[in-house]
């Protein structure tokens, strides 16, 4: 049977770190509740994570080509969701096609036959896939796939759906783009829990080459491990004023739990000393926390995956491909790796894969 | 003042009863926002972190509470014993 490959992946953010300003506005958010402000100021101290980007400008004086943060994020009269998906609209194409550039195709663009893309934070028809095979001048006669709205786990999703048409279809080259514009989505309230959540997420793109080639990753196998009686832990809906997220506390000790039951399926029975690059989502600083204290993992384990979270925030659906895009950066052949993401359900999505011999050629984060 | 009864009497900051060890703290009357401050008020007092911090803490028994201080712990005492001694110049 063929053998998929990741043969190369690039990653693009937008061009403007909110997260410091954002930690002020979720100050503000708290209306002077102090033992809030003082709960919301310490748990953004030990988030993990020190920049997240956006297309909204949180500078005093924005340029005229850029959208003011406050301006759209005006107090008392925050964006509709027909407004968030305007600015979609606008600005998805643009991180997609800076993405797709980095992964400097040249030539091969031509031999591009199908484009999968994940996306959970914004949508409109004729949509995302038509605006960048466009921009990007691929071939019109691409397969075309949307993966819509599975959240974080979606990458995982289309590197599997990716390697099922490679093994298919060896001469296939398969496009995988995972793009997210998050910080759209920011609700207005005085809740402290929600506005944890909107701390640790940001904007980001990445995109990827699946081909038979045998450079890069090969993928090795795929686990979906449903969690049970956790339907509610975890929920995405469309709202009137943006999409709406229920992020529970008590995600991260489910996660726990279950990776640490099910570690021998996510596995496929090797040993968790067997695994050398471990590609975990940084859905945020607890969530890496658990799966270390699941697996007993050392500390250095998941260290790409704190680099990632520390240098982009969550990302949803792109972030576990920043992290893999990281280690193909450095990667020796034959390593073996799980990648593993984490989404409504709650499910576990993972990928055991190993290093090729020849390996690609990875590349740094383009900021816009 | 041992590890225990000086978690009682953070705890005892915000909860009026003396905490059974079986005794979950979301059961004692703490809500998410509760725990959160108690597990820095703990951080605090003993110059440890906490692995949990956010509201995970909640479905915690107090003695779930005092084993995992405890952990923490000794895995401070752990580090200082095998850190260097002496600066290397």
């Amino acid at each position: 049977m063929t053998e998929a490959h990741i043969n190369r992946i690039a990653t693009a953010v937008p061009p403007y770190d909110v997260h410091q300003a954002f930690i002020q506005f979720g100050h503000a958010l708290l209306g002077g509740n102090e033992r809030n402000s003082m709960l919301f100021g310490r748990m953004a101290e030990r988030a993990g994570i020190e920049h997240r980007y956006s297309y909204l400008n949180p500078a005093a004086h924005p340029d005229a080509a850029s959208t003011s943060a406050y301006a759209f994020y005006r107090r008392g009269d925050f964006p509709t969701t027909a407004a968030r998906m305007r600015l979609f609209e606008s600005q998805a194409p643009v991180l997609a096609a800076a993405a797709v550039e980095k992964l400097n195709l040249g030539a091969e663009r031509e031999r591009l036959t199908h484009i999968l893309i994940t996306c959970c934070t914004g949508f409109s028809a004729p949509g995302l896939d038509l605006e960048i095979m466009s921009r990007c001048r691929l071939p019109k006669s691409m397969e075309r796939t949307m993966i819509g709205f599975m959240g974080c786990y979606a990458a995982i999703n289309a590197l599997k759906l990716a390697r099922h048409i490679v093994r298919s279809e060896p001469t296939a080259r398969v496009l995988v783009l995972n793009l997210e514009l998050c910080s759209l989505h920011l609700q207005e309230t005085t809740n402290l829990d929600e506005i944890l959540s909107f701390l640790i997420f940001g904007d980001g793109c990445a995109a990827c080459l699946v081909t038979a080639d045998p450079t890069g990753f090969a993928m090795d196998s795929f686990c979906a491990l449903l969690v049970p009686d956790t339907p509610d832990l975890i929920t995405w809906a469309i709202g009137d004023s943006g999409f709406n997220m229920v992020l529970s506390g008590q995600v991260p000790g489910a996660i726990l739990d279950a990776v640490r039951e099910k570690s021998g399926q996510i596995l496929k029975g090797l040993p968790i000393s067997a695994i050398d690059l471990w590609a975990v989502h940084p859905g945020g600083r607890s969530v890496l926390d658990a799966v270390e204290r699941a697996l007993d993992l050392k500390p250095s384990a998941l260290g790409a995956s704190r680099d990632i979270l520390r240098r982009f925030g969550n990302m949803s659906s792109a972030t576990v491909m920043f992290v893999l895009e990281a280690m193909l950066r450095a990667p020796k052949a034959g390593a073996l790796g799980c990648a593993m993401s984490f989404g409504p359900g709650l499910i576990a999505e993972t990928m055991l894969f190993h290093a090729s011999s020849d390996t690609g050629t990875g590349t740094s984060t383009r900021q816009l | 003042m041992d590890v225990e009864q000086e978690l009682q009497a953070i705890v005892g900051k915000k909860v009026k009863d003396h905490l059974e060890s079986g005794t979950k703290l979301v059961d004692a009357g703490l809500d998410s926002l509760d725990v959160m401050e108690l597990a820095f008020d703990i951080e605090d007092r003993f110059k440890v972190q906490l692995p949990q911090i956010g509201t995970e803490l909640i479905s915690f028994t107090y003695g779930d509470l005092c084993r995992l201080v405890e952990k923490q712990l000794a895995a401070k005492a752990d580090n200082a014993l095998a850190a260097p001694s002496g600066s290397i110049p």
